[in-house]
C-alpha cells in the first residue's frame, strides 16, 4: 500500500478510530491494533512476503530473549549470531542473489560457461533492507546489554512491523521505540496538529515536487545520448527528486506516527544546507548513518586504530551503505564517492583547513565562507547523485563524456527555469525552516496564516499532483 | 526522540491548531470561487451532446466512441453510402471511455430513441483507463455513479471519483496542471467556447489536402499511446454492457478500429499488443452475435494524417471516413 493511493486514505480512516478506540482500553490493545493494522498494510503490496516479516521477526524475538536468558557470553553471542545471520540471509538472498547471480555469469562467459538467464528470478521484498536493519540493531542492542530483551512478541512485532515506517524507514532503534510501546500513549492537540503539518508537507514534496522532477528526469535518463546540459538538469533535477520523495515519505510517516501517539526520529535535517561531507550524513538519512556508524563503522575500530585505519573503515563502511542501497555496481560505486568524500575531508580537516582559515581570516566575511563552502558540497553531493542515477556502465561513461565535452547551449537557463516551480518549493520552505531553525515555521504562524499555507500545500497537490500513486525510490531499496 | 517537536521549542508560538479549522472554511471558499467560473468547452459540449442525444430523433447510423471518433465525418458518410444527412449522425464524446457510451446508449433508449446500427469505434489506447473520474466528475448521475460499484470499480477509485464530483479544482484538475506547468491556458480561452453540437458532423466536408508530416519526438510522446495495449477490465464490463443493451434493443453494433500513428503501433503494439487487442475483439464477437467486425486490422496512416499522436486532421478524417463508407457498402 502506498502513501500516495487512495487506498492508504481509507485505511487511514479506519485504522486511526480503530487505534483511538483500542487505548481507551489499554496500551496492549493498542498494540494488537497496529500490528494488525500493520499486517494488512504490508500485506496488500503481497501478502506472501508477510510470512517472511514475520519469521524474521518471530528469530529476532527469541533471539533476544536467549540473549538476556543466557548466563555465558559464548552462549549470547550465539544467539546473536542467530539473529544476524537469519537477518543478513533474507536480505542477502532477497536482495543481492539477482546481482551476484548476474555478476557470476559476465565472469563465467570468458571461460565458455554460460548460465541460464535469471536462475532464481528473486522477487525482492518490499522494505526488506529497513526492517532487517532494524530487528538486528535490536538484538545487538541486547547483546550489548543497552536494552532489555522484549518480553512479550506483542510489542516487539508492533516495534518491528509499525507501518509508517515498516517499508521505507526511518529506520528505528529498540531503545527509542520499545518505551514508547511499553505505556499508555497519548494524543495531543498538538500532535495532531503538528501530525497534520508533516503529512500535508510530506505529500506536497512527494506527489508536486517528487513526481513532477521524476518525469523530467526520466525523460533526460531515458535518452540514449547526453549533452552537458542534459547531464546537468537532470542531475539537478534528480537531487531535489530523490530528497523531496524520500524526505516526504518521512514527512508523512512521522505526522502519521504522531497521530498515533508515536514519535519517530528525524531522518532529514536540510542536507544541501551541508557544508561539508560529514555534516551531510549528519543531515541526510540520518537514522541510516546512524545505523551505519554505531553498528558498522565502530565495531570495525571507528577512528580508534590509526589514520590508516580509520580511512579504510569510512571506506568500508561506505561501500556497504552504497551497496545497502541498491544490489548494483552503481551504487558500491556512490558509496565509494560518500566514503572517499569523508575520507579526503577528514584529512583536509585535520591540517589544511585550520591553515586556509589563517590565511583567509580577516579577509573575506565568515558568511561568504560558509555560502561558498555549502555551494561547493552541493556541488559534490550533485556528482554524487549523478552516480546514483545512471543505469549501467554505458550511460556512466556517455553522462561522463558530456561534462567532458563541456558545452552550455543557450536553451540551459530555460531547461533549469522549467524545474524551478518545483525545486522553488522545496528550497523556500526548506531555506526558512533551516534560517529560522523551526521545522513547524509555517504550522505556527497566526490562525489564518498557517489555514493559507494549508490551503496552497491542498490546492498544490491537488492540481500540480500526480496522482497516479508512483512509487517511492527507496521503496526499492 | 524528535528534535524537532514543539517540547522542546516550548518558547515558541504552538502550533497552530485553529488552523485546521480554517482550513475546510477556505476550501468552501475556493470551491465556491471556481464554481462561478463557466464550464470547460469539453463539459458543455459533453452536456450539449447528451441533452441533443436524448431530444434529437435516433439516427439510422449512430457512430460512438471518444475524440478519435470524430474522424468519421458523418455528412460524408451519408453522402457515401446515400443516406439523408441526418440519418448518419456522429454521437462520440470527446475525452471519454467506454463507460460513457454504455450510459448515453441507456439514456438515449430510457427517452424512447432506438439508432438502426452503431458504429463503435474508440481508440485503442482509451481502453486501458476507465476514466472513472471524469465519468464521476463531469458526466454521471448519482444513480449511474452508484452502479460503477457494481461493475469492477474499485472503493478508493470511486471515492476518488466522487470528490471529483464534489470539488470543481478536482474535476478541472488536469486542465488547471496545464496552464500552471506548461502554460497551456486553451481550457481558460475556451471557456467562452461555443460548444460543438453534434449537428456540426452532418456538414460534410469538402475533400482537403494532406497536412504538413506531424513532428513528433519520441521522447515526447504520450505516456498513453507508449504502454503496452491491455483492455482495463472496467472497460471491458462496461463494453459488454454497452453490447447487450444493443442487443436487447435490437441495435447492431459494428466495432471499427481507427487508423493509428506508426510510433502508437511501434510501441504500445509490439511485442503481441496486436494480438491481444484482436484477441479481445474476435472474444467479444464471439460473445456479442448482433456485434461484428468492420476493421480487425490496425491500420497506420502516414504523419501527414493527424494533427497530434491521436487525432486525425481533416485530410486523415476524410480518408479514413471513405473506407469506412466503402467496407460498409461492401460488408453484408
Amino acid at each position: 500500500m502506498l502513501f500516495n493511493s487512495f487506498t492508504f486514505l481509507i485505511f487511514l480512516a479506519i485504522v486511526l478510530p480503530a487505534v483511538a478506540w483500542a487505548r481507551r482500553c489499554s496500551y496492549r490493545a493498542e498494540n494488537w491494533v497496529l500490528v494488525v493494522a500493520s499486517c494488512v498494510f504490508y500485506g496488500w503490496w503481497d501478502w506472501r512476503f508477510l510470512g517472511l516479516l514475520l519469521f524474521t521477526s518471530a528469530v529476532d524475538f527469541m533471539a533476544g530473549r536467549e540473549i538476556a536468558r543466557s548466563a555465558t557470553a559464548q552462549r549470547k553471542r550465539l544467539f546473536l549470531l542467530c539473529s544476524l545471520g537469519t537477518n543478513l540471509t533474507v536480505l542477502g538472498f532477497f536482495k543481492y542473489c539477482n546481482f551476484f547471480e548476474a555478476n557470476l555469469a559476465h565472469l563465467l562467459k570468458p571461460l565458455g560457461v554460460a548460465m541460464p538467464d535469471r536462475l532464481l528470478d528473486v522477487v525482492l521484498p518490499v522494505g526488506v533492507s529497513f526492517y532487517t536493519f532494524q530487528a538486528m540493531s535490536y538484538t545487538i542492542d541486547v547483546y550489548r546489554g543497552r536494552i532489555e530483551a522484549c518480553k512479550h512478541p506483542r510489542e516487539f512485532l508492533t516495534y518491528i512491523t509499525f507501518f509508517p515506517q515498516l517499508v521505507a524507514g526511518p529506520i528505528e532503534r529498540a531503545g527509542e521505540m520499545m518505551p514508547q510501546y511499553h505505556r499508555d500513549r497519548r494524543v495531543t492537540r498538538a500532535d495532531i496538529a503538528e501530525g497534520f503539518y508533516l503529512i500535508l508537507w510530506g505529500y506536497a514534496k512527494k506527489t508536486v515536487v517528487a513526481d513532477n522532477l521524476g518525469l523530467k528526469v526520466d525523460h533526460i535518463f531515458n535518452q540514449p545520448t547526453f549533452t552537458t546540459a542534459d547531464v546537468i538538469v537532470g542531475t539537478l533535477g534528480f537531487a531535489f527528486q530523490v530528497y523531496a520523495d524520500f524526505s516526504g515519505y518521512t514527512d508523512i510517516a512521522r505526522g502519521v506516527a504522531r497521530w498515533l501517539g508515536i514519535r519517530l526520529c528525524l531522518n532529514f535535517d536540510h542536507p544541501y544546507f551541508s557544508k561539508n561531507p560529514r555534516e551531510f550524513w549528519q543531515r541526510w538519512h540520518i537514522s541510516l548513518s546512524t545505523w551505519l556508524r554505531e553498528y558498522l563503522y565502530i565495531p570495525l575500530g571507528g577512528n580508534r586504530l590509526g589514520e590508516g585505519r580509520t580511512y579504510a573503515n569510512l571506506m568500508i563502511t561506505m561501500l556497504l551503505g552504497g551497496l545497502w542501497h541498491g544490489a548494483a555496481w552503481n551504487f558500491v560505486l556512490w558509496g565509494g564517492y560518500q566514503g572517499g568524500l569523508l575520507a579526503v575531508h577528514r584529512w583536509y580537516a585535520q591540517g589544511p583547513r585550520s591553515s586556509l582559515k589563517g590565511a583567509l581570516a580577516g579577509r573575506t566575511p565568515g558568511w561568504l565562507l560558509s555560502a561558498a563552502s555549502t555551494a561547493l558540497m552541493f556541488c559534490f553531493t550533485l556528482y554524487g547523485w549523478l552516480l546514483f542515477r545512471a543505469h549501467g556502465a554505458g550511460q556512466l561513461a556517455a553522462t561522463h563524456s558530456a561534462l567532458l565535452h563541456w558545452h552550455l547551449p543557450g536553451d540551459m537557463p530555460g531547461r533549469i527555469a522549467k524545474l524551478l516551480p518545483y525545486i522553488g518549493l522545496v528550497a523556500v520552505v526548506d531555506t526558512v525552516t533551516y534560517r529560522t531553525g523551526d521545522p513547524f515555521f509555517f504550522a505556527r504562524q497566526r490562525a489564518w496564516v498557517a489555514a493559507l499555507f494549508y490551503l496552497f500545500l491542498l490546492y498544490a497537490i491537488i492540481i500540480l499532483g500526480m496522482t497516479g500513486g508512483e512509487r517511492f525510490i527507496y521503496f526499492a531499496f | 526522540m524528535e528534535n524537532d517537536s514543539s517540547i522542546s521549542h516550548s518558547k515558541r508560538r504552538p502550533v497552530s491548531v485553529a488552523a485546521l479549522w480554517l482550513l475546510p472554511i477556505g476550501i468552501l471558499l475556493v470551491e465556491a470561487a471556481l464554481r462561478l467560473m463557466p464550464g470547460g468547452f469539453l463539459v458543455r459540449t459533453l452536456q450539449l451532446r447528451m441533452h441533443e442525444i436524448v431530444t434529437l430523433p435516433a439516427p439510422k447510423l449512430q457512430i460512438m466512441g471518444d475524440s478519435v471518433t470524430e474522424g468519421i465525418i458523418a455528412g460524408n458518410l451519408a453522402k457515401a453510402l446515400n443516406l439523408p444527412v441526418d440519418q448518419v449522425g456522429n454521437y462520440c464524446l470527446p475525452g471519454t471511455s467506454p463507460m460513457f457510451a454504455y450510459f448515453t446508449l441507456r439514456r438515449e433508449l430510457a427517452a424512447g430513441r432506438v439508432p438502426g446500427r452503431i458504429l463503435f469505434a474508440p481508440h485503442p489506447a482509451n481502453l486501458e483507463e476507465p476514466m472513472v473520474d471524469r465519468f464521476m466528475g463531469r458526466f454521471a448521475t448519482t444513480t449511474e455513479s452508484l452502479e460503477l460499484l457494481r461493475h469492477g470499480v474499485t472503493l478508493p477509485v470511486w471515492l476518488f471519483g466522487e470528490a471529483c464530483r464534489d470539488s470543481v479544482a478536482m474535476r478541472n484538475r488536469e486542465e488547471f496542471r496545464l496552464a500552471v506547468t506548461q502554460g497551456d491556458f486553451g481550457f481558460f480561452t475556451t471557456l467562452h467556447k461555443p460548444a460543438v453540437s453534434v449537428l456540426n458532423s452532418r456538414i460534410p466536408v469538402v475533400q482537403p489536402l494532406p497536412g504538413q508530416p506531424l513532428a513528433v519526438n519520441p521522447a515526447d510522446f504520450p505516456a498513453q499511446l507508449s504502454t503496452p495495449f491491455s483492455v482495463d477490465r472496467v472497460n471491458a464490463a462496461y463494453i459488454d454492457a454497452f453490447c447487450d443493451l444493443a442487443a436487447a434493443h435490437g441495435i447492431r453494433v459494428t466495432w471499427v478500429t481507427v487508423p493509428v500513428i506508426d510510433l502508437y503501433k511501434e510501441r504500445a503494439m509490439a511485442a503481441g499488443g496486436e494480438a491481444a487487442y484482436q484477441a479481445y475483439l474476435d472474444g467479444l464477437v464471439a460473445r456479442h452475435p448482433n456485434v461484428s467486425l468492420l476493421h480487425r486490422q490496425l491500420e497506420v496512416y502516414p504523419d501527414t494524417c493527424f494533427f497530434d499522436p491521436w487525432h486525425l486532421n481533416h485530410y486523415g478524417e476524410d480518408r479514413f471516413t471513405a473506407e469506412v463508407a466503402a467496407a460498409l457498402k461492401a460488408a453484408p
